[in-house]
C-alpha cells in the first residue's frame, strides 16, 4: 500500500498576464519506508512538487492522498496538526531559529505539538546526540558550521517520528564532505524508523541514495528508474 | 502550544530584541504613568474638596438676608408672619430668625468681642449644632440670659487693651495656649457697651459724664465643637427675644446718653436674616427654588458646591483626556514594534508554521508580545508614578497647590484601585495594539516567509 499518492496534479502560477505551469498532471506513488528522489534541473518543478505534498502550498488542480487523507481539502489548521503527526521538513537553508540553541530548535515541533517539558527535553537530546552534536546542545546557530546547523535541522526534522520527511536540496549549500556525511546520516536515520524519504536535487551523486528516481522535467514526470542505493540498511 | 511555552517563547523573542523591547516599553510607560498622575491629581483634588465641603459645615441649613433689613429697596420684610410661611414649604424641618449684636463679654480679669446671634432657643438642635461641653439651647432657655459659645470665643478673652490677635490664623498652630477662662464654670457678664471691662481714658470718662451701664449676669451653658465652619466657630448664641430685649436698651441708651435718635422702624424692617434647616440634602434644591419663587435671595452652599462640583469635573476630565492622548500615542508605538519585529521575523514565522505552529499558536505568541510589553509598561509606569506623585506632594509647587486650596492637603492622590486598574489597563492596550499585527502575522502564507531570504 502506498503512503503518498498523487493524482494528475497540476500548479498553475499566475504570472503578470502569464501563466506559468509549474507543474502539469503529474501522478505518483511512494511507498512506505522507502527513499526517493525527485530529480531535475533547476526550475523543472521538483520544489512546487514537495511543498504541495508537504501541504505547503495549494494545488491547482489535481489531489495529493496521504496516509489516506486528502491534503488539498484540509484548511491551514488541519495542515499544521497533518504536519505535527506526519511530516517532518529539511530546508537547504537549514532555516533554525537564531534566537534559540540547538535544543530548543529541536523542541519546538514537539512544543507545538504540546509533548511535556520532560519527555520532549529527552527526546530532543537523544536525537541531537544521535546526528553527532552532543557538544554543540546548547549552542545558538550562529555558533554553529553549515554542516551542524543542518544536523539540527535534520534532528529538528525527525524527533517527531514522523512517517514522512521532506528535504528540499538538504545539501545545497554544503561541501562534498560534508554533503556526503548529510546523507549518509540522513538516509540512516530513516531506515533505521521505516520511514518514507523524498529528497529533492539536481544532483545525480545524491540520486544515488535513493530506492527510486523520479526524473522531472517541465513539469512533468520524465521517468521514473531504481535507484543504486548505496547504502543498505543492515539492522 | 501550551501556554506557559508561549509565555516562555514570547519573552524569549522580547528579550532577543532588548533595545527595541524598552522602547516600547518606555512609550508604554510615559503612557501609563501620565495618566495615572493626571488621576491622582484629579483624585487629590476631589479629596480636597470633599475636606472643603466638611468645612463648610451643614449643607442643609440655607440662609435667607432680610434685603430691607440693610436698606435695599425691597417689598419682602422677614417678619414671624413670613417665618411662619417658610415653615410649610415642604422639605422644611425648621426655620429660626436670626437677630445679630455685638456685645461685650467680661469674665473675671478678661474680656471678649463677641458677635452674637438671636436665634430661636428651640430651633438650635434642628440647626445640625453640636457641643463640645455643656448643653444647646432648648426651649427652656427662651426667656433665659443663657449662651452658647462658638468654639473659638473662649480663646478670644484677653486682658483688657491686648491685641486680639486670634483672626490672624493663630487657631491653625498646634501650640497654641488654652483659653484663659472655663466660660461654663467661670461667672460671666455682658454689656452692649463697648468699653465696658476697659480701662478708660479718665478725660474721655469725664466727658461722658454718666453713670456706667449696668451689666447682663450671663450664664453659658455650652461650647459648640470645633466642626472648622466659621459660620458657627466665631459666634455666641443666644435667645433671640433676649438679644432683642437688649438691643433695645441699647438704642434707649443711646438715645439717652449719645443724643442719637431711635430707630423707629425695627419693626418694619423684620429680621436681619433666616437660617432654615432643610429635612435632607435631597429636598435642598427645591426648598431653595420654593423661596426664590417667593422672592427671598437665598444663600445656599449647594450653588457653591456644585459650582465647584462642575469645575472639578471639567478640569479631572481635562487631565484624563492628556493622559489618554499619551496612552493612546503609546499603543500605536506598540503596534508599531509589533508591526515591526513581524516584518523582521516573517521568515522565523514561516518556519515555525512549517515545523507545526497552528495558527492560533502564532497569534497567541505575538498577541502576547503585545501584552507584555503592555503589562510591564504598566508595572514600570505604575511605580514611576508613586514617585513623580511623591515629589509633587513635598515640592508642591504653586501652581498645583492652588488647585488643590487647602495648605497640607496631598496633591497627588494613587490609591491601590488605581495601580491596579492601570496595570489591567495597560495591559489591555497591549492587546488591542497588539491584534492587527497577531493577524497579519498569522496570515502570512509560510511558504513565501521561508523564501524571503
Ligand atoms: N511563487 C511562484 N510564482 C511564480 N512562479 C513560480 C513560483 N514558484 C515557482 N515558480 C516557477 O515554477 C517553476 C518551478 O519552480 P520550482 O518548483 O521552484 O523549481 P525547482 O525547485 O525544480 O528548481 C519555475 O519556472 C519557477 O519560476
Ligand atoms: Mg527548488
Amino acid at each position: 500500500m502506498s503512503i503518498i499518492k498523487i493524482n494528475s496534479l497540476t500548479k498553475i502560477y499566475p504570472v503578470g498576464n502569464e501563466k506559468v505551469t509549474a507543474l502539469d498532471n503529474v501522478s505518483l506513488e511512494m511507498e512506505k519506508g522507502k527513499i526517493y528522489c525527485l530529480l531535475g534541473t533547476s526550475g523543472s518543478g521538483k520544489s512546487t512538487l514537495l511543498n504541495m505534498m508537504a501541504g505547503l502550498e495549494k494545488p491547482t488542480r489535481g489531489q495529493i492522498i496521504i496516509k489516506g487523507s486528502h491534503l488539498e481539502k484540509m484548511n491551514e489548521n488541519q495542515l499544521a496538526k497533518f504536519r505535527q503527526k506526519n511530516i517532518g521538513f529539511v530546508f537547504q537553508s537549514y532555516n533554525l531559529l537564531p534566537a534559540f540553541t540547538a535544543l530548543e530548535n529541536v523542541t519546538l515541533p514537539l512544543i507545538f505539538k504540546k509533548v511535556p517539558k520532560r519527555i520532549r527535553e529527552k527526546k530532543a537530546r537523544e536525537m541531537l546526540i544521535s546526528v553527532g552534536l552532543k557538544d554543540r546542545i546548547k549552542h545558538t546557530p550562529a555558533q554553529m558550521s553549515g554542516g551542524q546547523q543542518q544536523r539540527v535541522s535534520i534532528a529538528r526534522a525527525f524527533v517527531n517520528n514522523p512517517d514522512i520527511i521532506f528535504a528540499d536540496e538538504p545539501t545545497g549549500n554544503l561541501d562534498t564532505k560534508t554533503t556526503l556525511e548529510m546523507m549518509d546520516l540522513i538516509t540512516k536515520i530513516s531506515m533505521e524508523n521505516n520511514q518514507t524519504l523524498v529528497i529533492v536535487t539536481h544532483d545525480l551523486e545524491i540520486s544515488e541514495y535513493a530506492d527510486v528516481i523520479i526524473h522531472i522535467r517541465d513539469g512533468k514526470v520524465d521517468r521514473v528508474e531504481e535507484g543504486k542505493k548505496k547504502i543498505e540498511y543492515k539492522g | 502550544m501550551g501556554s506557559i511555552d508561549v509565555i516562555l517563547i514570547a519573552l524569549r523573542n522580547l528579550f532577543k530584541h532588548k533595545l527595541r523591547t524598552f522602547l516600547t516599553v518606555l512609550g508604554v510607560v510615559v503612557g501609563t504613568s501620565s495618566i495615572v498622575i493626571m488621576i491622582s491629581l484629579g483624585i487629590a483634588m476631589n479629596e480636597s474638596f470633599d475636606k472643603q465641603l466638611d468645612q463648610m459645615g451643614d449643607l442643609t441649613v440655607l440662609e435667607v438676608y432680610n434685603p430691607a433689613y440693610w436698606g435695599e429697596k425691597s417689598d419682602l420684610v422677614i417678619n414671624n408672619a413670613s417665618i411662619g410661611e417658610i415653615r410649610k414649604i415642604e422639605g422644611v424641618k425648621s426655620a429660626t430668625a436670626v437677630v445679630e449684636g455685638y456685645l461685650k463679654f467680661k469674665c473675671g480679669r478678661y474680656v471678649a468681642s463677641v458677635n452674637v446671634k438671636g436665634i430661636d432657643a428651640e430651633s438650635m438642635e434642628d440647626l445640625g449644632y453640636k457641643t463640645a461641653e455643656g448643653r444647646l439651647l432648648d426651649k427652656s432657655d427662651e426667656n433665659q440670659l443663657n449662651i452658647v459659645f462658638g468654639d473659638e470665643i473662649p480663646y478670644n478673652f484677653e486682658k483688657p487693651g491686648a491685641r486680639n490677635n486670634y483672626y490672624g490664623g493663630m487657631e491653625e498652630t498646634e501650640e497654641r495656649e488654652p483659653p484663659k477662662i472655663d466660660a461654663i464654670n467661670d461667672k460671666m457678664q455682658m454689656s452692649y457697651d463697648s468699653n465696658f471691662g476697659e480701662k478708660v481714658v479718665a478725660a474721655e470718662e469725664e466727658s461722658k459724664n454718666t453713670k456706667p451701664v449696668k451689666p447682663y449676669n450671663v450664664k453659658v451653658v455650652g461650647v459648640l465643637e470645633d466642626n472648622n465652619d466659621y459660620k458657627t466657630k466665631y459666634y455666641a448664641f443666644m435667645s433671640i427675644s433676649e438679644l432683642e430685649k437688649i438691643q433695645k436698651a441699647e438704642a434707649r441708651f443711646n438715645r439717652d446718653v449719645n443724643g442719637m435718635r431711635e430707630d423707629n422702624n425695627s419693626a418694619k424692617k423684620g429680621y436681619q436674616s433666616l437660617l432654615i434647616k432643610c429635612a435632607d440634602i435631597d429636598v435642598v434644591a427645591s426648598v431653595t427654588e420654593s423661596l426664590s419663587d417667593m422672592g427671598y435671595e437665598v444663600y445656599s452652599q449647594m450653588d457653591y458646591v456644585n459650582n465647584m462640583k462642575e469645575i472639578a469635573g471639567s478640569l479631572q476630565a481635562l487631565l484624563g483626556a492628556i493622559g489618554g492622548v499619551s496612552l493612546f500615542i503609546s499603543a500605536i508605538g506598540i503596534t508599531n514594534t509589533m508591526i515591526m519585529s513581524i516584518y523582521e521575523r516573517t521568515r522565523e514565522i514561516g518556519i515555525m508554521k512549517v515545523i507545526g505552529a497552528t495558527l492560533s499558536d502564532i497569534k497567541r505568541l505575538f498577541l502576547l508580545e503585545a501584552i507584555i510589553i503592555g503589562f510591564m509598561g504598566g508595572v514600570i509606569g505604575v511605580l514611576l508614578s508613586y514617585g513623580v506623585s511623591a515629589v509633587l506632594n513635598n515640592v508642591e509647587l504653586s501652581f498645583l497647590s492652588m488647585m488643590s486650596s487647602e495648605e497640607g492637603n496631598d496633591i497627588s492622590t494613587i490609591p491601590l484601585w488605581l495601580s491596579i486598574c492601570s496595570l489591567f489597563f495597560s495591559s489591555v492596550v497591549g492587546l488591542v495594539s497588539g491584534y492587527f499585527p497577531a493577524r497579519r502575522a498569522m496570515k502570512l502564507s509560510s511558504l513565501s516567509a521561508i523564501k524571503t531570504e
